[in-house]
C-alpha cells in the first residue's frame, strides 16, 4: 500500500492503549495540525499526552515541536519511507 | 570550510525517560546545544553528559566536545540541576 500514499503525504501508523490506527498526514502541516490530527483520530478512544516515532534505531523519539517533526520527516526521506510508527500514551 | 557546510548530524539526547532527536550542524557552539536543548527540558538549570552504554561519561562543557562528539555521532543524557 505504499504507493497509494499520495507523493504530499506520509502514512502515520498509531499504537494507543494496545490498538492501532492509521491517518494520512500532510508532510507541508505543521507539527500543531498533526498534533490535532492524531487528537481527532484518538478522541474516540482516549486522551493522551505524548506523541512519539520510531526512529531507524528502534528509539521512540519526543514528537512534540516543528523541530521535531522535521527530523522525522529527513529520516523517512533518507530510509524511502512513507510510514512513521508512532507512540500515543 | 568544508566541515561547517556539510549536511547536519542527527544526535540523540536522553532527558529523564525521553529520548529527543536534534540536526546539528558540524559547527554547532556548546551554547548553541543548549539553546536548543532547553526548551525540551523542564527546568533553567541543567547538564549534559556523554551518555555510553554502560552509564554517564564525562560533563560536556565546551565546543571542542560538542564537536568531537557530533563526529563520533555519541548520545548525550541530560540532568536537571536541583
Amino acid at each position: 500500500y505504499k504507493h497509494s500514499i499520495p507523493e504530499s503525504s506520509i502514512m502515520m501508523r498509531i499504537s494507543f492503549n494496545q490498538a492501532f490506527y492509521t491517518i494520512l498526514v500532510e508532510l507541508s502541516a505543521p507539527m500543531s495540525s498533526v498534533t490535532e490530527l492524531v487528537r481527532k483520530k484518538l478522541y474516540p478512544v482516549g486522551n493522551f499526552t505524548k506523541i512519539k516515532y520510531q526512529d531507524e534505531d528502534g528509539d521512540y523519539v519526543m514528537l512534540s515541536s516543528d523541530e521535531d517533526w522535521l527530523v522525522a520527516k529527513d529520516m523517512l526521506k533518507e530510509n524511502d519511507e512513507r510510514v512513521l510508527n508512532i507512540l500515543a500514551y | 570550510a568544508p566541515l561547517a557546510t556539510s549536511k547536519p548530524t542527527k544526535i540523540k539526547f536522553y532527558y529523564n525517560n525521553d529520548i529527543f532527536a536534534l540536526m546539528l550542524n558540524n559547527d554547532v557552539t556548546f551554547n548553541e546545544l543548549r539553546d536548543k536543548i532547553a526548551p525540551r527540558v523542564d527546568g533553567i538549570k541543567f547538564k549534559l553528559h556523554v551518555k555510553l552504554a554502560e552509564g554517564d561519561a564525562e560533563e560536556i562543557t565546551t565546543d571542542a566536545q560538542v564537536s568531537q562528539i557530533i563526529q563520533a555521532k555519541l548520545k548525550i543524557s541530560v540532568h536537571d540541576v536541583e
